[in-house]
């Protein structure tokens, strides 16, 4: 097995610590070192063998800094020598036979031993690498390392794989590796091989079967390893155990397919709602009307009011029927929320409500009001629902209403406060329901429809929709929107 | 005025319906002739004089309900809007639906008109009422219909 060593160190070491100029600078750092450690030594204690200090100076340099420089170091050796220390001093002309005997022997002596210093760094070089590669390979094998032959038998099993698949080295080797996971692959084993030979790799998801036969999915990459030749040789297998990430990726499907049909049983629903549940309804009122028309002066005035009231209760659930059907259209539908003006809503609102603005003789005043990520249409209608309460449920005097708005952070936060009735702190939570109503029909008008579809429409945005208020004090609608 | 009687042909399967509007036509006293059909493949076998409808009048108006056993409202719209003979007779939807989608899908299929009924008996005349004064008096339609 062969992998090439992922860690420890690209070259020699000395290469890590220091530059090629470094290491050759220091050949000719060491050597005026010597040269003027011995003008010190002659002075101190008389004359010295002429080569004496430049033995150790070369063998430093050939040791820390590598063979070349240490060659350099014996060149420049040798010329400082000849020059300056046969004597007569500076007019060394090499034809005296023993002094360039002794210069040539002094160089290929110290060349020698710089190539053996050299070869013993790179010795210990290679160990330290192979020792790095043998703790990087062990690291790797808690991976889920496999490899196979060109023919998918299996040569080599981690113990990564061994815990990942359950199988014994001893039981996995040499079996074919689509045998022994009962492998499901995406595409037909032909075509992987075409892939993998072109590209010199494939990559997929492939269902297996442990050995306690659970089924797992693997992403798995294969790289191709060929011989000097160019042949495949073997394949390594890198894979991943994604069974979870694939279990919830299935359960979210699900969830989203649920979720699409239940949608569309509410749309369905909504449609019956707008038309067969109508039919019955038109039937009670129209025919009960009819027979007090037809039947006028022979019925008494009891009769009259128990036709009002048949007629009034069949208009009313007609009315909740309507107001069902709006709250379920503000999920099914809704526009994509957009950067959207919301004071251009508001302007929407307040052209809906200018009947009612007129009636009361409201006050409606606005701060700066920004753009936020809504539906358009369903702004517009948050506004009117609220701004329509504001209205409603006025005091003695007439309505004075505020809109405005603050930014918190990434959203934005909207207030739309009145001078009205208020409300009782312990019904706060209560008006947001659907259909739930703090008065009678006889005092205000109403289902209890309109702060649910509120709540719907700020819920649908991400948002959150509260009051403050005390009864018989006026009350702040407070409501949030993505900016 | 046309001296001939008006001719109103009604698509509606629900008798209780059939019932009202009638009456709600009476008593606005705008129809002198009102047919009855009860589904679409009746509707269009009146509208080609088909079978027992081959003494059928060319009717004038066409209400026009949605929701029809078998063949139903936007079939027959389907079919009459693309007919030249047939394609001049206004069609009035007049359905329990409020449902967009058929608002949308109605007027797509060139009908000439869309109303909700009203759930009682005095908004049906009043409905009534207005379909007959806008398309039988205020709106001027092709002589009989044809070229």
């Amino acid at each position: 097995m062969s992998i090439a060593a992922t860690g420890g160190a690209a070259g020699p070491p000395g290469n890590r610590r220091m530059t090629v100029a470094a290491r050759y600078l220091s050949a000719p750092a060491a050597v005026t070192v010597a040269v003027l450690l011995k003008w010190w030594l002659v002075a101190a204690v008389g004359p010295l063998p002429t080569f004496v200090v430049f033995y150790p100076a070369i063998l430093l340099v050939a040791s820390i800094a590598g063979g070349g420089p240490g060659v350099l170091a014996t060149l420049l050796s040798a010329i400082v020598a000849a020059r300056w220390y046969f004597p007569p001093v500076g007019q060394f002309s090499g034809k005296a036979p023993n002094e360039a005997v002794a210069v040539l022997i002094f160089t290929v002596f110290n060349v020698f031993l710089c190539i053996l210093a050299e070869r013993l760094r790179r010795t210990r070089w290679a160990a330290a690498v192979s020792a790095a590669q043998k703790e990087d390979l062990a690291l790797l094998d808690l991976g889920n390392l496999l490899f196979l032959d060109p023919e998918y038998r299996i040569i080599h099993w981690s113990q990564g794989c061994g815990r990942l698949y359950g199988y014994e080295a001893g039981e996995a080797l040499g079996r074919l590796a689509q045998d022994l996971f009962q492998t499901h692959f995406p595409q037909p084993l032909e075509e992987v091989r075409r892939v993998r030979l072109q590209q010199g790799y494939w990559e997929g998801e492939l269902t297996r079967r442990r050995k306690d036969g659970a089924e797992i999915v693997v992403a798995v990459l294969w790289t191709l390893r060929r011989d000097a030749k160019g042949r495949p040789s073997a394949i390594l297998e890198v894979s991943n155990d994604i069974t979870a990430r694939k279990r919830a990726e299935e359960s979210l499907q699900r969830t989203a397919a649920e979720l699409t049909r239940s949608n569309s049983d509410l749309e369905q629903f909504a449609y019956v709602a707008s038309h067969d549940l109508q039919e019955p309804l038109r039937m009670v009122a129209g025919f009960v009307q009819l027979l007090q028309r037809q039947y006028a002066g022979r019925l008494d005035a009891d009769a009259d009011k128990y036709i009002d009231f048949t007629v009034d209760g069949a208009k009313r659930m007609q009315t909740l029927i309507n107001d069902l059907l709006a709250y379920a259209r503000v999920g099914t539908r809704g526009q994509e929320p957009a950067p959207t003006d919301s004071a251009a809503a508001l302007d929407r609102a307040l052209a809906n409500l200018q009947s009612s603005i007129d009636e009361t003789a409201a006050q409606i005043t606005r701060g700066a009001l920004p753009a936020v990520r809504a539906d358009p249409a369903q702004l517009a209608q948050l506004f009117q629902n609220l701004l329509g309460n504001a209205l409603k449920f006025h005091g003695q005097s007439p309505p004075k209403i505020h809109v405005d708005a603050t930014r918190q952070d990434d959203r934005w936060q909207f207030s739309v406060s009145d001078n009205g009735i208020g409300i009782d702190p312990q019904f706060q939570q209560r008006i947001f329901l659907i259909f739930q109503r703090l008065h009678t029909r006889e005092h205000y008008p109403g289902t209890g429809i309109g702060l649910a579809i509120c709540k719907k429409i700020v819920d649908r945005h991400g948002g959150r929709i509260w009051v403050e208020s005390q009864a018989g004090q006026g009350a702040t609608f407070y409501f949030t929107f993505p900016a | 005025m046309n001296a001939r009687p008006i001719e109103i042909l009604m698509v509606e399967d629900n008798e209780g319906d059939v019932f009202l509007t009638t009456e709600a036509l009476k008593s606005a006293k705008i129809a002198n002739s009102v047919h009855v059909v009860r589904d679409g493949v009746e509707a269009l076998e009146f509208l080609r004089r088909q079978g027992k409808f081959a003494a059928a009048p060319r009717p004038d108006l066409i209400l026009l309900d949605l929701n029809l056993p078998g063949k139903d409202g936007r079939q027959v719209l389907s079919e009459i809007k693309p007919d030249p003979e047939l394609r001049a007779i206004p069609v009035v939807v007049l359905t329990s639906s409020s449902a967009e989608q058929d608002v949308v899908k109605s007027y797509d299929l060139h009908a000439n008109c869309y109303i909700v009924k009203p759930v009682d008996f005095a908004g049906l005349m009043e409905v009534v009422r207005s379909i007959g004064s806008f398309w039988l008096v205020v709106a001027t339609l092709p002589p009989d219909g044809r070229k």
